[in-house]
């Protein structure tokens, strides 16, 4: 493969000599494409469950985040990852995320957060473009000095029907004034451990699927966890598939 | 919408014919984009205690946040990152932590149970997007 292609620093760091970490992006490297983000909406029933159905057609599993933005009973001050205002996993206890290649479901159990019958609970989905087909590890500086100079120049590029020059930086698909989640690897593995060589702790995202299975799941009670040097899943077992996404970003 | 925009391929996909998800980036999706990012320590936890780490910002609405947690002192858990939120119990540790966001501030709730009676240490990291995390 010959030595082409474009890349983007973060507003402060020279494009030819900084870390990876500090690219909004690269032809290198990979980023996460937001398929689509909505607000979606049920109540807590009286018994059982209400499923809220996010239909993708995508064809495969897909990344994807889900954030509890309150209910009409404990208010929508605070917006929870993951959780609901009690702190239980999305997955875990009084309602269940699940992912199939189709769609996406989230079902609120009649003792979902604070259990009040009737109450309107608000979630935001995040559904991501990607796919889980293996990427391995490619880097071009992956140090942990950054090469960050002063200089304020950069480019922005807007969303679909925003002006580039005036729109807020939310309305933006990308701007070097920001930081990027750029994949370092994905993939799928029914091993205990990915070795992804960054030399440091890595963000990462994982769900996992029981093998022969056709839904996803994202909690459980071995939690996945990064070194240095691996991404951990020990303690899940070879009868699940791990989806895993291991970005640039570092953690300690 | 006229059809405009960039696209950048994988190696080894033409970028005028690919799939997008074969797309480096599209200005046809969105990306996260991350505006502050953050780490810290929580000394000497007691045993049966719990603490909550507030993190300001100033971007007027609810932002897409994310969280990891690692212990540097457990028994049971390893000196390793785990994504938040995290509820695990093992025989000596019980911990439990979560990230959540309102329109001034990110906070991280960590709370544990330690069947030796003694404090732990934890290290924190945390991602805000200027992307909305309440539409």
């Amino acid at each position: 493969m010959g030595d082409y292609g474009a890349a983007v620093s973060q507003k402060g760091y020279d494009v030819k000599t900084c870390d990876d970490r500090f690219l909004v992006y690269s032809s290198v490297f990979q980023n996460l494409k937001i398929f689509s983000v909505q607000e979606v909406s049920t109540t807590i029933p009286a018994s059982g469950a209400n499923t809220i159905t996010i239909t993708h057609n995508l064809g495969y599993y897909a990344p994807f985040f889900v954030i509890y933005t309150g209910s009409s009973s404990v208010g929508r001050t605070n917006s929870y990852f993951f959780t609901d205002s009690f702190g239980y996993s999305l997955d875990y206890y009084g309602s269940n995320i699940r992912q199939y290649t189709d769609r996406l479901e989230i079902q609120v159990d009649d003792i979902f957060d604070d259990a009040t019958t009737g109450a309107t609970v608000y979630f935001t989905v995040y559904l991501f473009l990607d796919d889980f087909s293996v990427v391995s590890a490619k880097s071009i500086n992956s140090g942990t000095t950054s090469g960050a100079s002063s200089t304020d120049y950069g480019i922005r590029v807007s969303k679909g029907g925003y002006d580039v020059k005036t729109c807020t930086d939310e309305q933006c698909v990308f701007s070097s004034s920001f930081f990027n989640q750029i994949i370092h690897m994905k993939g799928t593995t029914t091993g205990d451990t990915i070795t992804h060589s960054l030399g440091y702790v890595p963000n990462f995202y994982c769900f996992t699927r029981y093998t022969g299975a056709s839904e996803t799941f994202i909690y459980y009670e071995n939690f996945p966890n990064a070194t240095s040097t691996i991404l951990d899943f020990t303690g899940m077992g070879s009868d699940y598939t791990k989806y895993y996404l291991i970005f640039k970003d570092k953690l300690n | 919408m006229g059809d405009y925009g960039f696209r950048i391929s994988k190696d080894e996909y033409d970028v005028k014919t690919c799939d997008d998800k074969n797309c480096v980036i599209t200005s046809k999706y969105n990306t996260l984009k991350g505006t502050l990012t953050g780490s810290g320590s929580i000394s000497n936890l007691a045993s049966e205690g719990n603490t909550t780490i507030t993190i300001n910002h100033s971007l007027g609405y609810i932002p897409f946040v994310k969280g990891f947690l690692n212990p540097t002192n457990s028994v049971d858990f390893g000196n390793v990152y785990y994504q938040l939120p995290i509820w695990i119990d093992d025989l000596t540790d019980h911990l439990y932590s979560r990230i959540y966001a309102t329109t001034t501030q990110v906070k991280i709730y960590v709370e544990q149970w330690n069947a030796d009676n003694n404090t732990r240490n934890y290290n924190y990291k945390y991602f805000i997007f200027i992307d909305k995390g309440k539409l």
